[in-house]
């Protein structure tokens, strides 16, 4: 017996040694392979970072001798990469590094030093076979040449990047949509809406807009031309985005929408006028505070109408006060922001409890500067 | 000849930005955070400081506004260099005591031809 659980003992005791030794030994292992990847990483930018820099001082030389010679003859400037030089040699190690690294860079840069990075790599090869990896079997591999691409910004591969917007990757997925937005390309827009509308749904509209919003401007006329054209999803993403970009030529089609059938649709439209801020379309927007229109749609319409500012909005605005507490508070705030007009009505109906609070809140609000003032008078 | 500071978490734009000053004919020194930077400025003279806001361990704000608080650095050219691109960021940041806003994605082009402006407009 005695004998039986020493044996037991003893094979146990050689169990756990043998664990306790392979842990170690893999640490050990894993260690060392993490150090020279990282030493093997080090060297690799020190080589490529030099290179990368050489290329925007040869833009830079190149731009200025341009510029040089453009206010001698008295011509306008041209490229800058007839001078470029050709692309340094190094190994497939380090050119991969230093592929990663000018892309990087590239999207963090803009003018003539962002244009010479992407000559830099369109002259590697690196572009072309990107947009060639972008169509890989490996994940991995798709993923690094959508990001490539997405960070240099290039036109030409809207159509490989929409097309990656189906891609079975959510990784790869997100990365198209960042990168559709670096483009800037109007030409995004509809694919990039269109995902919000998809029967199969499957990227979050957050990173949507947010890739529509990067685009600016030059994706206004497409956003405009979705409020007409598209799902409501899609419809009310562009309202959005149209709101934050602030853009003045974007509310007329806004104002035309203010009737869509949609209820979310017309409150991002109502938001959106109020965001831009133009007074034209006013009398529209306080169309929408009357109680055939769904809550939500009428507590937008009064921050907007707040928003906006319009003293001849603060009759409408009254009405609501009346209503529950939501549309109430909503139409006080937006009351506070109408000036006299709309402090006229709000003490008028100081006896709302939403009314006064919003009161108490100006007050609390305006107390340092009246304490300041009365100091000032003792 | 100016000394710049550069302040930045990012090593691959203070690597850029030491590139192209150093190129143009200024003394560069690096930081990538907000106390080392205010360490920098006791040990050296400084004449301009090119300024990330968000940073680890003290943020851009933070040092703008310690630096305006200090008789020694209020006078410091103080050049914001930020993604930080809304309305209100480009207030507070000119509100801390900042001289320029610049946003990124920069022109490093652009960002040296503010710093030169900022530097005569110093020495006048």
């Amino acid at each position: 017996m005695v004998d039986a659980n020493g044996g037991l003992v003893l094979r146990l005791t050689v169990a756990l040694t043998a664990l306790v030794v392979l842990l170690v030994c893999t640490t050990v292992v894993t260690r060392g392979w993490r150090r020279r990847r990282e030493r093997a990483r080090t060297a690799a930018e020190a080589v490529a970072r030099p290179l990368i820099l050489a290329a925007l001082d040869a833009e830079n030389s190149a731009a200025e001798s341009e510029s040089a010679s453009a206010s001698e003859s008295g011509s306008g400037s041209g490229s800058g990469n007839a001078l470029a030089p050709n692309p340094p040699q190094v190994s497939p190690r380090v050119g991969r590094y230093l592929d990663s690294m000018a892309s990087a860079m590239a999207g963090k840069l803009r003018g003539g030093d962002r244009a010479a990075l992407v000559e830099l790599l369109r002259r590697r090869g690196s572009v072309d076979r990107a947009l060639r990896h972008c169509r890989s079997v490996f994940t991995g591999r798709r993923l690094r040449a959508v990001e490539l691409v997405g960070s240099l910004g290039l036109v030409e591969a809207v159509p490989e990047l929409a097309a990656r917007l189906d891609d079975p990757d959510d990784e790869v997925r997100r990365a198209a949509v960042r990168a559709l937005g670096r483009t800037a390309a109007p030409d995004a827009v509809p694919a990039l809406l269109a995902l919000l509308d998809a029967p199969q749904r499957r990227e979050s509209e957050h990173y949507i807009t947010l890739a529509l919003l990067r685009m600016g401007p030059p994706a206004v006329e497409q956003l405009t031309a979705a409020l007409r054209t598209h799902g409501p999803n899609g419809r009310r993403a562009a309202a959005k985005v149209l709101g934050w970009l602030g853009e003045p030529h974007a509310a007329g089609p806004l104002q035309a929408a203010l009737d869509d059938a949609e209820p979310a649709v017309r409150s991002a439209v109502v938001e959106a006028l109020g965001r831009i801020g133009l007074p034209a379309p006013a009398p529209a927007m306080r169309e929408l505070l009357r109680s055939d229109q769904p809550s939500p749609v009428r507590v937008a319409a009064a921050v907007a109408l707040g928003r906006l500012g319009d003293p001849r909005s603060a009759e409408a605005l009254a009405g609501l006060l009346t209503e529950p507490h939501l549309l109430a508070r909503s139409a006080a705030s937006a009351l506070a922001l109408l000036g006299p007009a709309g402090l006229t009505v709000l003490r008028a109906h100081a006896h709302v409890p939403e009314v006064g609070e919003v009161l108490i809140g100006r007050a609390d609000a305006e107390l340092p500067d009246l304490v300041t003032t009365a100091g000032g008078r003792s | 000849m100016a000394s710049i500071l550069v302040v930045d978490d990012d090593p691959d734009i203070c690597a850029l930005l030491e590139f192209k000053l150093t190129s143009g004919g200024h003394a560069v020194t690096v930081e990538h955070d907000g106390e080392a930077a205010l360490a920098a400025l006791e040990q050296q003279k400084v004449d301009l400081v090119l300024l990330d806001w968000m940073m680890p361990r003290m943020g851009g704000l933070e040092v703008c506004l310690a630096m305006r608080a200090d008789g020694r650095y209020a006078s410091i050219p103080v050049l914001m260099l930020t993604a930080k691109a809304q309305e209100s960021d480009v207030q507070r940041g000119l509100a801390a005591g900042a001289d320029d806003y610049i946003l990124k994605p920069f022109s490093p082009r652009e960002v040296a031809a503010r710093i030169d402006a900022s530097l005569a407009r110093a020495v006048r």
